[in-house]
């Protein structure tokens, strides 16, 4: 559940649950108000009734009630009813209608009111009212069915309603929307935060969530990840340079063994030594360029003409061609043709495929390199070609840990990562004149010629 | 050809004293840049093998004082740190040349050897591969001892070619070499010429040929 759809319903809740006590307290205090004052009414009532009483000259009660005091009581939907009791509780006059039982009094009280249900669920209030008529106490009563609990909500609703209980509903609206608002608002940044956090990757691990216009109870997360990147980064760091040494240090050992393989008697022993000597050798050099290009210890954002690189690469491998007795051409137009990247990786990349083409060509056979405008380099051997289930498997081969005879597994996988890191991409196909070709397309329009 | 090897991993420097003496170099060996420096001081050798990780000196420091004291022998860098920025570095210093750590003895050789055979060098003037040999002062050619009349540009491109034996020559740097800068020539010319020289060592049985990397330059191998 998302914060602002928590915080929004939170909100909705608490307001409806005051309007609700609200109303609640006012119908409490209206329904109070209104019994007290019905109460009050019903006593002058009775008051009123017992106004009437008078006593003729045999001693006989009367009660002459004039016609328009009649009427209210006698109407037929009338709510009100009376009885006049003597002292001893008979009813000595009334409206006719059933009356309550006559209340309990307490003796120096001149009235009393009282409310009960009847069998009707009718809830019904009354009053008594106490007069002195001759030497003879009489005690009037006069009720009233309550009107039914229902339309007096409905009337108090009303009437909260008419008084300002509609302010609630702005007032609801206007809440929502400014804490909306804000919550959208204080999350906002959180939003740059995520789409940094997607940024960041072992290519680029220095990269750390910004703080500005953060909010405050969000800081210390951004803090804690921060350092917890730190932490990450200065492991990756410390990992990388012990590739990049550990690569390095292979070096001289190796050097070592390399010259004494050179000063070998048996030079056949000598020749089977080489072989692996120089491809341990290969591997060394390809796995410190791999942690060069994971510490970005290369700028990527030179300009290199891949025509230079090239025919570089071409004069480096030309002995080792000629030695096997394999040509090696450069195709490529006059002048330059410019790529943003490194030329020391460029031409790392192109090598490997050079190499890679010569191990595959058999001798009298030619590898070509054909620089174009597009601007892409093409490497074309005239081995045996590379079936396309082949294609893509071949780049990963190293990493995977699939054996590889020459070493070219790791070549190609650094010739896929030099690529990548220079925004271009290498792709496999059949040479024209049959054998493999492979090609490097670099980012177009890196730099003007 | 006396060579003095500035190199302080004691294996490996045994190794390179033994592999350089079966190639006909005579080796002096220090281990330390001190000693190198003094040894260069009194000695005239005809190059210099310097390994950049010395203990008591960065080895790039080492080729800036060879070359402050005025010593002009080749310097032939040895290191363990790759990149272009590192060689650019020691060629800056005034290094000759740069081989990266391992090397084949081969390579150090050949590599030495051209540093020998560059005009002044020990090397650089009579410049003998199989059994073609070029006298560049006297602009004469003997194969297998008999003197073969070659004409003027045949014999610079050849000089070229040998002085850089095993390695492969750039095409634009026999024309800017053979050529000057100001002569008009065609994309066909050097391969014209090149050619001919080719043609040349053939009809006289040299041992020596020269193979052609198209778009890139030539070869000369024995």
């Amino acid at each position: 559940m998302s914060l602002s759809s928590r915080i929004i319903g939170r909100i909705t809740l608490t307001t409806l649950l005051a309007a609700a006590v609200g109303y609640g307290w006012m119908y409490l205090k209206q329904s109070h108000v209104q019994t007290y004052l019905r109460q009050r009414s019903l006593v002058r009532q009775a008051e009123e009734i017992s106004n009437f009483i008078s006593l003729d000259p045999s001693g006989s009660v009367k009660v002459e009630l004039p016609p328009q005091l009649l009427e209210g009581y006698n109407s037929p939907g009338s709510r009100y009813r009376y009885a006049v009791r003597d002292d001893a509780g008979r009813i000595v006059i009334s409206s006719g209608r059933r009356i309550g039982p006559l209340p309990y009094f307490i003796a120096p009280a001149k009235h009393h009111s009282y409310e009960y249900e009847n069998g009707e669920d009718a809830r019904t209030i009354g009053a008594a009212y106490r007069t002195v008529v001759g030497q003879q106490t009489f005690i009037t009563q006069v009720e009233q069915t309550a009107p039914d609990v229902q339309s007096l909500n409905a009337a108090v609703f009303n009437e909260f309603f008419a008084d300002g209980g509609w302010l609630g509903i702005p007032f609801l609206i206007a809440l929502l929307s400014i804490s909306a608002f804000t919550v959208r608002r204080a999350l906002a940044p959180l939003h740059d935060l995520s789409a940094t956090a997607a940024k960041i990757d072992p290519g680029n691990s220095d990269l750390r969530l910004p703080r500005a216009g953060v909010p405050e109870e969000i800081l210390p997360l951004v803090r804690s990840v921060n350092s917890a990147l730190d932490r990450l980064d200065e492991g990756l760091k410390r990992q990388r340079e012990f590739n990049a040494n550990a690569a390095h240090q292979l070096r001289t050992p190796l050097a070592v063994l390399s010259a004494n393989i050179d000063v070998m008697k048996d030079k056949g022993i000598a020749e089977k030594l080489r072989y692996d000597v120089d491809l341990m050798t290969r591997i060394v050099s390809q796995l410190l360029l791999v942690a060069k290009l994971e510490t970005l210890d290369v700028p990527l954002d030179q300009p290199v003409d891949l025509c230079a690189v090239a025919r570089e690469v071409a004069e480096n491998l030309g002995v080792i061609a000629v030695s096997g007795g394999k040509n090696l051409e450069v195709e490529a137009p006059a002048g330059s043709v410019l790529i943003r990247g490194n030329a020391f990786v460029v031409a790392v990349a192109m090598s490997n495929l050079v190499e890679n083409a010569l191990h595959h060509t058999p001798a009298g056979g030619v590898v070509r390199i054909r620089v174009t405008a597009t601007p892409s380099v093409e490497v074309r051997d005239s081995g045996p070609g590379i079936p396309p289930p082949m294609r893509e498997k071949i780049f990963e081969r190293f990493w995977k840990g699939e054996a590889s005879t020459h070493g070219a597994g790791l070549g190609l996988a650094i010739v896929r990562r030099v690529m990548s890191a220079i925004h271009g991409s290498v792709a496999i196909s059949d040479a024209p004149e049959g054998g493999a070709q492979f090609t490097l397309q670099f980012e177009r329009g890196g730099l003007p010629t | 050809m006396r060579v003095l090897l500035i190199e302080d991993h004691p294996r490996l420097a045994r190794s390179i004293v033994d592999g350089l003496t079966g190639f006909g170099f005579g080796v002096d060996l220090f281990s330390t840049a001190g000693d190198g420096l003094a040894a260069a001081g009194s000695i005239a050798y005809d190059a210099i093998v310097l390994d950049l990780g010395l203990p008591d000196r960065d080895g790039l420091d080492v080729i800036s004082d060879l070359r402050e004291a005025g010593t002009r022998t080749p310097v032939l860098v040895l290191t363990a740190r790759d990149g272009i920025d590192d060689r650019v570095a020691g060629l800056d210093r005034g290094a000759d040349d740069y081989l990266l750590k391992p090397f084949a003895m081969k390579e150090l050789a050949a590599r030495l050897r051209a540093l020998l055979r560059r005009p002044g060098g020990p090397l650089g003037q009579t410049i003998d591969i199989g059994n073609v040999s070029l006298d560049s002062a006297a602009r004469q050619l003997k194969v297998g001892g008999r003197t073969v009349a070659i004409p003027r540009r045949e014999l610079d491109a050849l000089e070229l070619l040998m002085r850089r034996a095993d390695q492969v020559v750039p095409k634009r740097l026999l024309e800017d070499l053979v050529y000057g800068f100001s002569d008009e020539i065609t994309p066909n010319t050097i391969e014209a010429l090149i050619s001919r020289v080719r043609r040349r060592l053939e009809r006289i049985e040299a041992t020596v040929a020269i193979h052609t990397l198209r778009g890139v330059g030539y070869l000369l191998t024995e």
